[in-house]
């Protein structure tokens, strides 16, 4: 396996983002899966795990070395684990500590009796991969079949030579120069949150309501809609919490992660194999679930239909090797210093082999993403066996008293009566 | 060769290339759904039969049963390209 890895586009833009929260004070781009465990895992034996993991992928060890061809170095440092007494507050510290990238630490396990917190840098790796790793590591059979190929930088081929590649890309420059007609402002601009704080909230739907949830989702969106219809009710609640707190705003631009893995398989694993597509939504398109729905189904086909997909790609792996200071000013100048609306992701079933940890049996599980600023707001949704659930993430100060709750109870409320 | 085997090869050509990995082995029978068919392979797969036959397989007919497998796609798409010829 080779050492020395470059980064694609994707993981540029998660570096990015890492640089532009940590300029802002916040922990930086990095992400937590949190699994409640039946009893207590061996950190003696976590490490040794880890130990034999980082030997046989250094990538697991390295920092990110910038430059025209930007890639992962090696470093000495070792994955830790850290053992903790449970008091008030602690996992909410733990999510804000930052992982020190540029040391080599790229991931970081901190037990808590039996909740186990797997830290991650959203540079090394995107959700699906991190819930992969995490079985890996947790497994009986500690084998990572890992590869050199880069499906991303294989999708940013494709458009030909530089010159179609370029071509390509400024279609997308394009397309995103029209979003500034209707120009986002995100609630994270208009508050100026500034406390380098981000808050979170788990919402769990028990079994019977994830199965209304998918029921209408089904009825609502047809065949395959779930992904869409977690988005539409989003986007109505979105726009209903603009109107609440007195910020209206021409339009939302949403970021939905599509992931690039071809089906049935999971590597390569250390690398984000993942793409944004930035879609534009009206106040008009979001008074009722009926309009949302109908406006998320028409951008995903527009998107596809005209190759934005892409072009997107292509833009982001053309300008990977730009210092990240200009980099996230060329990403933020195309919506005046906004990055999105909010960010919306949707992992969808976790992964099937995630099914215990050590020997522990997993009895409750949790993504906590992290969220530029602005935005300064995003919701995930995951499933987690016969559970649906949603986590808030938001900088302190972008919602105000009061707002997170309503905002979380007004969702799940969408989601059980559309 | 059949309007339906010439429909299906095309779909499972298009299916090897642009959804699922060289590992999968993708038949006519595939259960395309327990292999990792998602909803934007679905919108890909919708596009592509669109180039393909000038065709958008209509809402009512985008259900499960569909897109079981190859051999149900391929059907559903002969016979809508079939009651498309007769209406002209």
């Amino acid at each position: 396996m080779n050492a020395s890895l470059p980064h694609n586009g994707c993981d540029t833009l998660m570096l990015g983002f890492d640089y532009e929260l940590r300029r802002r004070g916040f922990a930086g781009n990095s992400c937590q899966i949190v699994l409640e465990l039946s009893a207590a895992v061996d950190p003696v034996r976590l490490e040794q795990r880890l130990a034999e993991l980082a030997g046989q992928h250094p990538i697991l060890r390295s920092r990110p070395a910038r430059g025209l061809k930007p890639r992962w170095k090696p470093t000495r440092a070792m994955p830790r684990v850290r053992v903790h007494e449970r008091r008030a507050g602690l996992p909410q510290r733990l999510f804000n500590e930052p992982l020190d990238i540029h040391r080599g630490e790229l991931i970081r396990f901190d037990l808590i009796e039996r909740t186990l917190i797997f830290t991650w840098s959203h540079a090394l790796m995107d959700a699906k991969s991190a819930e992969y790793f995490l079985a890996l590591v947790g497994g009986d059979h500690l084998s990572c079949p890992e590869t050199d190929q880069d499906w991303y930088a294989q999708r940013a081929r494709r458009a030909g030579g530089l010159r179609a590649r370029g071509r390509q890309a400024w279609r997308e420059l394009e397309r995103l120069d029209q979003f500034r007609g209707a120009l986002p402002v995100s609630l994270a601009t208009r508050r100026q949150p500034v406390a380098g704080r981000m808050n979170y909230q788990v919402i769990a739907l028990c079994p019977e309501d994830s199965t209304r949830v998918r029921g209408h989702a089904a009825r609502m969106c047809g065949f395959l809609g779930d992904t869409n219809f977690h988005l539409a009710a989003t986007l109505v609640e979105l726009h209903r919490l603009h109107q609440r707190a007195g910020c209206p705003t021409a339009s939302y631009v949403l970021p939905i992660p599509v992931g690039l893995r071809p089906k049935g398989t999971r590597t390569p694993l250390f690398s984000n194999q993942v793409t944004m597509i930035l879609h534009q939504f009206f106040p008009a398109q979001l008074g009722t679930m009926e309009q949302a729905i109908d406006a998320v189904k028409t951008g995903n086909a527009a998107c596809l239909r005209g190759d934005f997909m892409d072009a997107g790609i292509t833009l982001g792996q053309l300008f990977r090797g730009l210092p990240l200071p200009l980099y996230m000013r060329m990403i933020k100048h195309e919506l005046r210093g906004e990055i999105c609306s909010l960010f919306f992701g949707d992992a969808g079933a976790v992964d099937p082999e995630l099914e215990s940890f050590l020997g522990a049996g997993i009895e409750g599980f949790a993504h906590v993403p992290a969220v530029t600023v602005p935005p300064g707001a995003g919701v995930v949704f995951s499933r987690f066996r016969d559970q649906l659930l949603f986590t808030l993430v938001y900088a302190e100060g972008t919602l105000r008293n009061g707002e997170a709750g309503e905002f979380t109870r007004h969702l799940r409320e969408r989601l059980l009566d559309p | 060769m059949s309007d339906l085997t010439h429909v299906q090869a095309r779909l499972l050509e298009f299916l090897r290339g642009e959804v699922f990995s060289p590992q999968t082995a993708v038949s006519g029978d595939t259960d395309l759904i327990a292999s990792g068919f998602d909803s934007v392979s679905l919108v890909s797969l919708l596009l592509f039969i669109e180039r393909t036959y000038g065709l958008w397989v209509p809402e009512r007919e985008i259900t499960e049963a569909t897109f079981k497998n190859t051999r149900a796609l391929a059907a559903v798409v002969v016979r809508l390209l079939d009651e498309r010829q007769s209406a002209s």
